[in-house]
């Protein structure tokens, strides 16, 4: 604990000094950052010189230097100086003028003509910056142009390559559906057939048994009370009828098949159908079926 | 011949209505649609198979609606409550209450089959009775086999106010043939004697009805007996025995007219006429001078005379079979009656019918020559008995203690016979299975002999 007691005063102690420094520089900073500050009058001067000798800021160096248009005054013959004294002082004096005239005639031509130099040189430069630029900005419009068409290109290619995976994968999907589909109904055809067969079994097994007897003489007992004969229902007479029960074993639809008995036979064999309406349930669903073959046959 | 002068003919007029071929049957159409749906779409054979063979005998639940009238022209009349008491009374129909009914359509496409259906019928008559002129009337009726659902059958009959009973009757026929496939003998008429007071102040009469034992009238009134009526196979005439001359005659008289003649008065017993089923011909009783019966063929054009029999023993009561071939008579030639048959081409070859019962008399054949209805001895009882003439099963019908006189209703469903209870006498019938007895006609005095007619031609 007591270590880090001591620990902390030094850390804070340097803290302190850290602090104490950036103040101090913050403080030198701003001194340095105010001397500039005083300085645009100077700037404005400046700026009068920049106006007089126009210059070419951040402008790339002329590959070649400008060639003057005019060339060099010629220099002064000598036969033109030999005066007196003084009038050779006056002469020369004049000439010295005249020379100084001329040179500053010169000078100033040559700095009009530097000046138009500059000027050309600078329009050139310009004109060749623009076309440069322009050029530049016409090659990156190319460039952009050719690359947007490249995008598109590509867009279009991707979008292709996207739709032929999409329908590739699609396609494979629907085979894959397509034969799970096929599986599915093989196996549900296994399944009916089992089923069936299971059907088949437990219908053959109740077909045979004391069940479909029973379920039997159950509708046989119900048509025969529902079965008023009529005296024309002689030994002999025949009369077949298919009959249709629904589940719940209401007759639905009856039909004489044949029948050799009269009229009155006819109509009471099926009105004895309607009669028996419903019929009797079997004690096994397996055994229900919907149609039903009757035969009245009186044995007097 | 003669005329007798202390009897009293009378000679009603009978009023018969008259079918008419009208309102084709419907079901005609329904069997060749079913017939052609059987041929296009034969059912496939079914798993169940089922063999019905009994039935039963139920009566049939039908309903009778009353029919619309011809008011005034029908006088009244109600043609359904004739129809329903017929059908009632023969056993084989169960008509519905007219209490029960919810409406009285009188139209087949007026029927609500549900309805009907619902109060547990199978089949619903309809009918009305119109006015087509100043007299005459006709009844239309259809039967509907309310299970069905079909039409089956619709019929048209011309009558008149009088004959309104008999159109009824005839309804009753319609209706009774369609559904039970035997022609209804409703619209027949039988024939009794009825014997009223005691002596010596007794009448007695020979009455023609309808076969519900309505509209008697009476076509003989005598203070003799009368005996044994037999019916022309035509329907137009009777025979029978009149002792109105003290002695017993045969004979035969119209039923419409009166017009009688006397066809056998001979020495001796002349008795039990019986027309031979061509009509040209009795079959009857003589005892001839020697007192001994024995049964004899009249030829009624020539008054010819055959023997048939020729036995000691007491030979009567003849009957023929429908076939006109052979005759059942009662004879007691084996000591107590017995019933016989002959061979009209071979008299000699008699054959004896019924054993059984020490006392088996007045065979009747029913009109389908197969069965033999006769009076029969059972304990201390006379009873009406019917025997299969190809079995020789024997069953008795009747309960009573005296019954007698069977008569075959011509279309062979029904026996008519007389009875009596206590001193009343009554006419009754008996379906041929023995389920079904009513009792026609009770009256203070007696009432003997009824003889059911033929199908009117």
């Amino acid at each position: 604990m007591s270590e880090r007691r001591s620990d902390r005063i030094v850390s804070i102690a340097l803290s302190i000094l850290v602090h104490a420094a950036i103040v101090g520089a913050l403080l030198w900073g701003w001194w340095q950052y105010r001397q500039p500050t005083v300085t645009p009058q100077n700037l404005a001067i400046e700026a009068t010189v920049v106006r007089d000798a126009p210059a070419v800021p951040a402008a790339p160096a002329p590959s070649a230097p400008p060639t003057p248009d005019n060339p060099p005054p010629p220099p002064p013959t000598p036969t033109q100086a030999a005066p007196d004294e003084q009038a050779l002082q006056q002469a020369r004096d004049q000439q010295a003028q005249a020379d100084q005239a001329a040179r500053e005639k010169l000078e100033q031509e040559h700095a009009a003509q530097e000046r138009a130099n500059q000027e050309r040189e600078a329009q050139e430069h310009a004109a060749q910056e623009r076309a440069a630029q322009e050029k530049q900005a016409a090659q990156e419009q190319a460039e952009r142009a050719a690359k947007a068409e490249a995008d598109r290109a590509a867009a279009a290619k991707a979008n292709a390559e996207r739709a032929a995976a999409a329908k590739a994968e699609a396609d494979r999907k629907a085979q894959l559906a397509q034969q799970r589909q096929l599986e599915q109904e093989r196996a549900q055809r296994e399944a009916d057939l089992r089923a069936q067969l299971a059907s088949e079994e437990h219908l053959n097994a109740v077909q045979s048994s004391p069940a479909k007897a029973e379920y039997l003489s159950l509708i046989t007992a119900r048509i025969n009370r529902a079965w008023i004969r009529p005296p024309s229902a002689r030994s002999g007479v025949k009369c077949s009828l298919h009959i249709t029960q629904i589940p719940g074993g209401e007759i639905t639809h009856v039909v004489v098949a044949g029948c050799n008995g009269d009229e009155a036979v006819r109509q009471s064999v099926e009105t004895a159908a309607y009669r028996a309406s419903p019929l009797p349930a079997p004690s096994d669903p397996a055994l229900f079926d919907p149609n039903i073959d009757v035969t009245f046959a009186p044995d007097e | 011949m003669n005329n007798p002068t202390n009897a009293r003919i009378a000679a009603p007029l009978p009023a018969r209505a008259s079918p008419v071929r009208g309102g084709k049957p419907l079901v005609l159409v329904l069997v060749v649609a079913t017939a052609l749906v059987g041929l296009l779409a034969p059912p496939a054979r079914a798993d169940l198979q089922v063999l019905i063979t009994k039935g039963v005998t139920d009566p049939i639940p039908i309903a009778i609606v009353p029919f619309a009238r011809a008011v005034p022209a029908d006088g009244g009349f109600d043609v359904a409550a004739v129809v329903q008491h017929d059908l009632e009374s023969s056993g084989r129909f169960r008509p519905m209450q007219r209490r029960d009914m919810l409406t009285t359509p009188s139209s087949a496409s007026d029927v609500q089959a549900a309805d009907w259906k619902a109060a547990g019928n199978d089949y619903v008559v309809v009918g009305r009775v119109t006015a087509v002129s100043a007299t005459e009337l006709d009844v239309d009726c259809d039967l509907i086999n309310i299970q069905t659902g079909t039409r089956v059958a619709s019929q048209k009959f011309i009558a008149n106010a009088a004959s309104l009973r008999n159109a009824a009757h005839l309804v009753s026929d319609f209706v009774y043939s369609k559904v039970l496939g035997v022609r209804g003998a409703f619209a027949t008429r039988i024939a009794y004697v009825a014997v009223e007071g005691k002596a010596p102040t007794r009448r007695f009469q020979l009455i023609v009805a309808d076969a519900d034992g309505e509209n008697p009238k009476v076509i003989l009134e005598s203070l003799q007996p009368i005996m044994s009526p037999a019916w022309s196979p035509d329907e137009q005439w009777l025979a029978y025995v009149s002792f109105e001359n003290r002695l017993s005659g045969v004979y035969v008289q119209k039923v419409h007219t009166g017009e009688r003649q006397l066809v056998s008065a001979r020495i001796g017993v002349n008795g039990a006429p019986a027309y031979s089923p061509d009509g040209m011909h009795l079959a009857l009783t003589l005892s001839g001078t020697n007192g001994n019966l024995d049964v004899w063929l009249l030829d009624l054009a020539t008054q010819g005379l055959t023997r048939l029999t020729d036995d000691p023993a007491v030979d009567t009561e003849p009957a023929w079979s429908p076939d006109g071939k052979s005759i059942y008579f009662t004879s007691d030639r084996a000591g107590g009656p017995q019933i016989y048959k002959l061979d009209i081409a071979q008299p000699k070859r008699i054959e004896r019918i019924t054993f059984g019962s020490a006392y088996n008399a007045r065979p009747r054949v029913s009109p389908d020559g197969k069965k033999l209805a006769f009076v029969t001895r059972e304990g201390g009882n006379y009873r009406i008995a019917i025997q299969d003439l190809a079995s020789g099963t024997v069953s008795v019908l009747s309960h009573g203690a005296l019954d007698e006189s069977p008569s075959f209703a011509p279309n062979g469903a029904e026996i008519i016979y007389a009875g009596r209870d206590g001193d009343v006498g009554t006419l009754q019938t008996v379906s041929v299975d023995g389920l079904v007895t009513q009792r026609l006609k009770s009256d203070q005095g007696e009432v003997r002999e009824p003889v059911w007619g033929p199908f009117p031609r």
